[in-house]
């Protein structure tokens, strides 16, 4: 009989993983080849795509869109607010109902009943209740707002429901994370005489860091996926899905295809950076053998 | 509060319910005088209350029946006690020395002050290659010493130790024994430890309590008088060892 390893396999070098990895991308590539060799109207060639990719700041005329890199950005601030809410307030709602039952009795049984909707869903009924306002309408009033090109771009609609999207599994993971706190070393500040903020400086939050940066990154990733798709709602004017969706009504498909590959590469740049933050807290953890 | 007895335990009595709510009489009508600086084993077997006897000294839980006083004035917040365990004392997210840090932090001390005093403590332990490490990344009896150092750091003048060496090897048990007594001597705090070793008990205490399990009743009380630090081949130190021995079968059968 063939020995078996008990032991999870070694890691191999860079240059195995990188060659390994990339066989399933080159079949894409491939498909893709012979989706222009049959020449079809709809799948643009490399060239194509390369030449909008290479090219960000350029406002394509043909297209009702702005450049490629000003929809980048302008995804990237909707997600960075509704994101950076979630995150402002989940993490301390997490730990008051990780610290006391009541409140969670109180947040538990709506947290039960709206996580399971999926935030684009609510995106029709919050745009014909909130209708256009941005943050440049709140800021500067309805008649002025056009004024303030980014800013009344942002709409509190998109921002409301990437906030719906991200608060659950932070706030999910800080509540558990915070309930398994060891008693002793609880135990251990109270007898230092600990208040309230040493506890949360030195033990609750170091202590819930790792798992708080897994839900973080959770939370991004579903983040991503909801900004895209709000976007190609009817009421946005800008950002990538926005120039994804525009770009197939009017039959420019390498810019859907563009938008496509950026959309994917943000992605993986997002969770990558995160895994490492991820790594980078939960070091202290002893790693079980 | 009278004489130079520091703690008074009177008529102590604690309950638990176990899951199959059955009723564990940890401590029944305990009385016990403590004095200053003494140095105070706790020794029976394992069931009996020792763990609660220590836990309800340092004020974490509440006796059911009786009263138990501490005669210090405590400092502002912090307790009078400093608490020692087997494992779990330490915070494994901090490095070593933000974990003997720790008490000074919280009592407000200004944070180079603290670093020093963190470091010169370090040292006394023979801690100060470790001070950048993790828990984790340090031996049990490293570990162990990482927490004696943080209780050097707090102000309390009673340790309640809960079997602090059970878990070393014997070598390094007995030089954390040894470090134990020299930091009673200087520091003149008064500690209170509970172990199930006998040995251990004979070579630290000045008196050895012994403690049945189920009720948890003092059963037995020794003072040791001869000077530390005991040698372990003297007849004197097997005579006392077989002497706790017998009461602890005795309670046992």
């Amino acid at each position: 009989m063939r020995q078996q390893s008990l032991k999870p396999e070694q890691a191999d070098s860079l240059t195995l993983r990188l060659a390994l990895g990339s066989i399933l991308p080159a079949l894409l590539f491939v498909a893709w080849w012979m989706g222009i060799q049959s020449g079809s109207a709809v799948i643009p060639t490399f060239g194509e795509v390369w030449h909008v990719l290479t090219h960000p700041f350029e406002e394509p005329e043909e297209l009702n869109s702005r450049s490629l890199a000003f929809s980048v950005l302008l995804t990237l601030i909707r997600l960075g607010l509704g994101y950076g809410l979630a995150v402002l307030t989940a993490v301390p709602l997490g730990i008051l109902s990780g610290r006391h039952r009541l409140v969670e009795y109180v947040i538990h049984p709506l947290v039960e009943l709206a996580r399971p909707i999926n935030p684009v869903v609510l995106l029709p009924i919050i745009t014909v209740l909130l209708g256009i306002s941005s943050l440049a309408t709140v800021f500067f009033g309805q008649i002025d707002a056009w004024r303030y090109d980014v800013l009344d771009q942002v709409q509190l609609a998109m921002i409301l429901i990437l906030w719906y999207g991200a608060f659950f599994p932070i706030y999910l993971s800080t509540v558990h994370s915070v309930r398994n706190l060891r008693i002793s070393h609880l135990e251990t500040m109270h007898l230092l005489g600990a208040g309230r903020w040493h506890l949360l400086r030195w033990v609750i939050i170091p202590y819930t860091l790792p798992a708080l940066a897994n839900g973080m990154r959770i939370a991004l990733g579903i983040s991503w996926l909801v900004i895209i798709a709000a976007e190609i709602f009817p009421g946005t004017r800008s950002g990538l899905g926005y120039m994804l969706c525009t770009a197939c009504k009017t039959s420019d498909y390498e810019y859907t295809f563009a938008a496509i590959i950026v959309i994917g590469t943000i992605g993986l740049l997002l969770n990558e950076g995160f895994r490492r933050f991820e790594r980078q807290v939960s070091h202290w953890r002893a790693v079980e053998k | 509060m009278s004489g130079d007895n520091l703690l008074q335990l009177r008529g102590v009595t604690k309950s638990y319910l176990t899951r199959s709510r059955e009723e564990i009489h940890a401590l029944a009508d305990v009385t016990l005088d403590v004095e200053r600086e003494r140095f105070l084993a706790v020794v029976g077997p394992t069931g009996c209350g020792k763990t609660t006897l220590l836990r309800l000294i340092a004020g974490l839980e509440v006796p059911d029946q009786g009263t138990i006083e501490i005669g210090l004035t405590p400092k502002k917040t912090a307790s009078p006690c400093a608490y020692l365990t087997q494992e779990h004392s330490l915070f494994p997210w901090l490095p070593v020395r933000k974990n003997i840090e720790i008490p000074m932090i919280v009592r407000g001390v200004y944070p180079q002050s603290a670093r020093r005093m963190a470091e010169e403590v370090a040292a006394s332990l023979g801690l100060g290659d470790y001070l950048g490490l993790y828990p984790h990344e340090l031996s049990g009896g490293l570990q162990q010493r990482t927490a004696m150092a943080r209780l050097l750091t707090t102000e309390a003048s009673v340790w309640l130790m809960d079997e602090p060496f059970s878990s070393l090897d014997e070598k390094t048990r007995h030089a954390l024994q040894h470090l134990l007594l020299d930091i009673q001597k200087q520091r003149r705090i008064t500690v209170i430890f509970v172990t199930h070793t006998i040995d251990e008990a004979v070579y630290l205490a000045d008196q050895v309590l012994v403690l049945s399990a189920n009720p948890g009743r003092i059963v037995g009380s020794f003072q040791l008088s001869s000077p530390k630090p005991r040698n372990r081949m003297s007849e004197d130190f097997g005579f006392r060892i077989e002497q706790v021995r017998q009461i602890i079968e005795r309670v046992l059968a």
